[in-house]
């Protein structure tokens, strides 16, 4: 060494290889890569609300990883420069509001999947395909470069977008990979964390099953109003927009609680915990109000707080996209805003907890919801607190009987195929299947 | 609740009793070990049926009971066929830990409700500690229900009780109506004794990895629709032993989402026995039903040599 006064610091590729891949499980990683598809389109699209023509396959088995999608394709200087490097290089234009944004996912991913890679990407005007030997790379201790195996114009034609193929794959992914119960979570955290785009229309498979779109709705008429506040950020940087929209939707242990979703993805869901406002404690807790800790009388609160920024780096996530990042400033002052607005709401559940002790004629609110309508949270509008009837009606919810007649063999028929009891449960549940086959499924 | 055994006399629903006579032939076909060295774990109820049969027609003597009622000890202790039974009073997810899966072993989790948490974790326990030849069997309850009003729907339900992140994102409530739940169900089991099994081959040397081959998946309804899955674990070097069982000789035998319904026909004893007289049918001779109706001959056809020999009588 030359220079005595001389300390290394510069990073291993080691690093990047074996240490950074223990953070992130396989199917959030696999998830980051959806994230790039995402941007992709989101760069490409005309109007980044209809997303209908994108669509990322993903599919993969004991010996391969593969997702490939036809969102706009990674322009060939940009991959030169940009795209493959460790980190986001100063310099790099980013779509404004995206979401794969910390330059560590797709790399991520691959190392954590296996060893082989090629990924080929095609734009309107060039092309290129990347083949990557993870050990041969490796090897070389001077330079960090991949190397180009092919690329030109794209007079040709190939079709845009990109694919992106893993090979050689380690064994702990091979074994995921082949299981049913791995494919089955993935399928539901795709669901729920590209939920939002996949309801903009963005087509997203599985091994060739599409993910259905998640719609989020609260309850809201004239009698129940959601809560709904926004507030900018813009202390620093460029500015964080916040949107709260809090209230009750139905009765769902496992689905109740807050969500957090920043740039349209999802970061936490569902969360019970301390985290986002519950079971807070003036006594301990460094923030008010107070609040109660969740128990099943509170299975039908729902809250979505969503931040938007053109900068990616200013949302309160963490690197994964899997929680939020406990220390961010707007983050810490957004929660004490989600915990309040979850006030009113807790005291209205509290109410209706308390009905559940009464005969049915004395129940009024649970009355009342059982009549209001559920709104998805993009038509909510109006800023307000939440708010329910304090004179709630007596009566139930207006009902009608429906009557008709069929063949009894028929009825008998239906009966058996659909494991009812009875010929009045039966009519029941087709009526109840109907309803979510024409009204439900064609809303979401 | 009251145990199931007061409503449900178990020896006399027929599909439950042919059901019990394919897997007991099919434990026949076991090349594994000897198959009098096998220790029998099951959930007897006061009935013992399964018991009699297994220790009957294959010789086995180790068997364990597990009952989770206690208050019914003496009565359950009482009847007990054989002296080689014991009895372990608790819920099965406190038992299963402390056995010896090293052993030879036959397991058939036979649970009068559904797939639920407790069922997933025994699942999990078992799947972890089996070793080459271990037949490990689970049945449930998976009768779609309509709910009351106010109360969480039947996919809501069942997403609570399994966690929705076991539950393939397509499932509706619409899709649970009929045999739905029972395929959700079969899914949801597979998929997990995959799972344990991939996780404890992830820490065991190449050389004592286990595999895990579905051979069942059974449907019937006696009254609640039911659901049986399950299979045989096997280290990978000594497949050959698994050919030799010749599973695939068997007709019920099912490796993937596609049940075996077993329907017990109706027929008269007349018919029966004139279906049976032509039976096994010669290759490429084709059968004579003659009045009666096609499909439920063709069911008899299918589960003969497991049909009930006897009659349920009123006697009142």
């Amino acid at each position: 060494m030359d220079n005595p006064n001389r300390v290394r610091v510069e990073p291993t590729k080691e690093l990047f290889v074996y240490i950074l891949t223990r953070d992130i499980a396989h199917h959030a990683a696999i998830i980051e890569l959806l994230d790039n598809s995402v941007d992709g389109a989101h760069r490409v699209a005309k109007d980044t609300d209809k997303l209908s023509d994108y669509k990322v396959e993903i599919d993969f088995n004991s010996n391969k990883f593969c997702i490939s999608d036809n969102c706009g394709g990674i322009p060939l200087q940009v991959a030169r420069e940009y795209a493959f490097r460790f980190g986001r290089a100063e310099g790099m234009k980013s779509v404004p509001g995206s979401i794969g944004q910390f330059g560590v996912g797709m790399k991520r991913a691959l190392f954590s999947f296996g060893r082989r890679y090629v990924i080929e990407s095609a734009t309107k005007e060039d092309w290129f395909r990347l083949e990557i030997d993870r050990d041969e790379w490796m090897k070389d201790k001077e330079s960090w470069d991949f190397q180009m195996a092919e690329f030109g114009n794209n007079d040709a034609g190939k079709p845009i977008g990109t694919r992106i193929e893993v090979t050689d794959l380690l064994e702990e992914s091979g074994t995921q990979f082949e299981l049913d119960r791995f494919r089955t979570r993935l399928e539901n955290e795709i669901r729920q964390k590209h939920g939002l785009f996949i309801g903009k229309g963005l087509v997203v498979r599985v091994k060739g099953t599409a993910i259905p779109s998640q719609q989020w709705r609260l309850i809201s008429d004239e009698q129940f109003v959601p809560g709904y506040s926004k507030s900018r950020y813009n202390a620093k940087g460029a500015a964080v927009d916040a949107r709260i929209y809090s209230g009750v939707y139905r009765s769902s242990p496992t689905d109740a609680g807050w969500y957090i979703i920043c740039n349209g993805r999802l970061v936490l869901s569902a969360d019970k915990s301390e985290k986002t406002g519950w079971g807070w404690h003036a006594a301990e807790a460094d923030a008010a109000p107070e609040t109660p800790r969740y128990h099943n009388q509170f299975a039908r609160f729902r809250g979505y707080a969503m931040f938007d920024s053109d900068d990616a780096a200013r949302l309160p996530w963490n690197t994964t996209k899997t929680d939020v990042d406990p220390d961010d400033s707007i983050w810490l002052d957004a929660r004490e805003k989600m915990a309040s607005e979850m006030r009113p709401v807790i005291d209205f559940l509290n109410l209706l907890d308390a009905e559940t002790e009464q005969p049915d004629a004395e129940r009024p609110l649970t009355a009342a919801l059982g009549r209001a309508r559920m709104v998805p949270i993009a038509e909510i509008k109006e800023v307000r607190a939440f708010s329910f009837p304090k004179n709630p009606q007596k009566p139930g919810p207006k009902m009608v009987s429906i009557q008709f007649k069929k063949e009894k063999t028929r009825v008998d028929e239906l009966q058996e195929a659909m494991g009812t009891a009875s010929a009045r449960e039966t009519g029941d549940a087709a009526f109840e299947d109907a309803y979510q086959y024409y009204v439900d499924e064609e809303n979401e | 609740m009251a145990p199931s055994y007061r409503v449900i006399d178990y020896r006399v629903r027929p599909s439950k009793y042919i059901e019990r006579l394919m897997l007991c032939e099919a434990f026949s076909h076991l090349r594994f070990h000897v198959l009098k060295d096998y220790q029998y774990i099951g959930l007897g109820s006061i009935y013992f049926a399964d018991f009699r049969l297994f220790h009957r027609n294959l010789g086995i003597t180790r068997m364990f009971s597990i009952e989770k009622q206690k208050n019914d000890k003496k009565r359950v202790e009482w009847n007990k066929p054989y002296s080689g039974i014991t009895v372990l009073f608790g819920e099965s997810g406190q038992h299963l830990p402390q056995f010896d899966f090293s052993t030879p072993t036959i397991v058939w989790l036979d649970y009068d409700g559904r797939l639920v948490g407790s069922v997933i974790s025994d699942i999990r326990t078992v799947s972890r500690a089996a070793s080459h030849g271990t037949v490990f069997i689970v049945s449930v309850n998976s009768q779609p229900w309509t709910p009351d009003v106010d109360k969480p729907d039947m996919l809501e339900q069942v997403r609570a009780e399994l966690t929705s992140s076991r539950i393939p994102p397509k499932t509706s409530t619409r899709s649970l109506r009929g045999w739905g739940l029972s395929q959700v169900y079969r899914h949801v089991g597979d998929s997990e004794i995959r799972d344990a099994l991939a996780t404890a081959n992830g820490v065991r040397p190449k050389d004592q990895r286990m595999e895990y081959e579905q051979l069942f998946n059974f449907q019937y309804a006696d009254g609640a629709r039911m659901t049986t899955f399950g299979g045989v674990f096997f280290q990978e070097d000594r497949k050959d032993q698994l050919t030799a069982c010749a599973f695939d000789r068997l007709p019920f035998i099912r490796h993937n989402g596609d049940a075996f319904r077993i329907e017990a026909p109706n027929l008269t004893l007349r018919e029966i026995a004139y279906l049976e007289r032509q039976l096994p049918l010669p290759k490429g001779s084709e059968i004579d039903f003659g009045y009666m109706p096609e499909n439920d001959a063709t069911n008899y056809i299918n589960l003969y040599r497991y049909f009930p020999t006897f009659l349920p009588v009123a006697m009142t």
